[in-house]
Parts: C-alpha cells; sequence; structure tokens
C-alpha cells in the first residue's frame, strides 16, 4: 500500500492523536452517509412533501453536499494529521460552521415544507 | 490484567466507529435498493409489470435505477472490506501500542472510504433524478 509523501515527514503522531483523527473522519463520513440515506428517504417516504421538482431538487443538494462532505472529511484528516506529524497548530476548519448552517437551513426548510403541506 | 491496554480503549473504540459506520451505510444502501424494487413494481406510465425483475421490456428508468443499486451495493462493499481490515488491524495492535506506526490507519483505507461515500452519493444521486 504506497502512503502519500506527507506521511513520510515528521513524526507518526502518538497512537491516541491518530486514533482519534481517524474517529473523527468517521463521524463525518457517518454525518455524509446520513445525508445521503435522509435525501433517499425524503424522496421516497415523503413524496408528498413538496410539488415533485422541489422535492427532488431538495433531494440532490442533500445529497450532493452529502459527496461533498466526504472529500473535505478526508481532506481534513490529511491537514490534521500532517499538522500533527510536524508539530504545528491543528488548522482552523470551517466544516463545522459550514455544516451547522446546513443542517440548520435543512431543518427550518423541511419544518416549513411540513407546516404548509395541504 | 493485560498492562499494555490503552486505559481508554481507544483502538477498540475506533473498531467500533468502523462497525457504526458500515451500519449508515447499509441503510443508504437498503433506501436505494428499495427505490429500484418500487420501480420494477410499478414503472412510471405502464402499469404493473408481471414477473417482476424478470420481466421482458424494462424501461430504461428500471435498467438505470438497478444500475444505481448495484453501484451502492459496490461502495457499501468497498466500506465493509476496509472495515474489516481496520477492524483486523485494531485488534492485532492491541498488545502492541508503543509502536504508533503500525496501528495508524493506512492512507488507502480513508482514501477508499472517502472514495465510496462520494460513489454512493453519485448512485443516491442517479436514484433521485431517474425515480422522477
Amino acid at each position: 500500500m504506497r502512503e502519500p509523501a506527507w506521511r513520510r515527514t515528521g513524526k507518526t503522531p502518538d497512537y491516541r492523536f491518530s486514533l482519534a483523527n481517524e474517529r473523527t473522519f468517521l463521524a463525518w463520513v457517518r454525518t455524509a452517509l446520513a445525508l445521503l440515506a435522509g435525501a433517499v428517504a425524503i424522496d421516497q417516504l415523503a413524496p408528498e412533501i413538496a410539488p415533485p421538482v422541489v422535492r427532488v431538487l431538495l433531494c440532490l443538494v442533500l445529497a450532493v453536499i452529502g459527496a461533498v462532505l466526504a472529500v473535505v472529511s478526508y481532506r481534513r484528516w490529511a491537514h490534521q494529521e500532517q499538522a500533527m506529524r510536524n508539530d504545528v497548530e491543528l488548522p482552523h476548519s470551517w466544516l463545522m460552521l459550514g455544516m451547522t448552517v446546513i443542517v440548520s437551513l435543512a431543518a427550518i426548510v423541511f419544518a416549513v415544507l411540513i407546516l404548509v403541506r395541504p | 490484567m493485560d498492562a499494555a491496554r490503552d486505559p481508554g480503549l481507544q483502538p477498540e473504540r475506533t473498531a467500533l466507529a468502523w462497525r457504526r459506520t458500515i451500519m449508515s451505510a447499509i441503510v443508504a444502501d437498503i433506501l436505494i435498493w428499495r427505490g429500484w424494487f418500487h420501480a420494477l413494481e410499478a414503472p412510471a406510465g405502464s402499469g404493473p409489470v408481471d414477473g417482476g425483475l424478470f420481466a421482458a421490456g424494462h424501461s430504461a428508468q428500471v435498467v438505470g435505477m438497478g444500475l444505481c443499486a448495484v453501484v451502492a451495493c459496490v461502495t457499501t462493499l468497498v466500506l465493509v472490506v476496509c472495515a474489516v481490515a481496520r477492524i483486523r488491524m485494531l485488534h492485532a495492535g492491541v498488545g502492541v501500542l508503543e509502536h504508533s506506526a503500525h496501528i495508524a490507519v493506512p492512507a488507502l483505507m480513508v482514501r477508499s472510504a472517502s472514495a465510496a461515500i462520494v460513489a454512493l452519493a453519485l448512485a443516491a444521486m442517479g436514484a433521485l433524478a431517474l425515480g422522477f
């Protein structure tokens, strides 16, 4: 298995930190999977939630966010480990703020759709 | 009492995190399959098809959704293979934690898991678009 070049720089982090980083990656992956499952579930189980075009578009947006989140979570894992290897400050990430805003927006949009549903 | 065991059970917790991730993937996978089975039972416009899965004359929609379901299944299998290999590594590494390099996750596994989710997302998008 070929490791990327940055994995040979600096020192190998303490296993506690690298395992914590791995679990954080997996937690973001599960968030992405929840968005995907949610998108498909809303489309299939709540077909009356909105006009079909709006419903499919909203679900597609959720699925796209899930795909982007999967890529971002890999990048975040790699950047955190690079910082640990080179003993520099862990990089600041907009991921948490971004996902908070996205999940809140999704909750508001679907709450409004449920309320105005005929 | 095993002196080398991590007091915070970090390898065990990481193994459980991989298991939870597999379960989440299976839920998304099953939902995509459910969409395909519904499309098989009632193709848009043409009424129910006798024989379901093996009936002749499947529409492009049903074939496309079947393709999405197969892609979803393959991505779940990739995730399961990654997780099983990783869980074995973690359990084997419980006693030799001082060798940090041996218990760190291989980049290939992280990449494969990430790529599998992107492929699963594409399958979900395909299923959503075709179900419309």
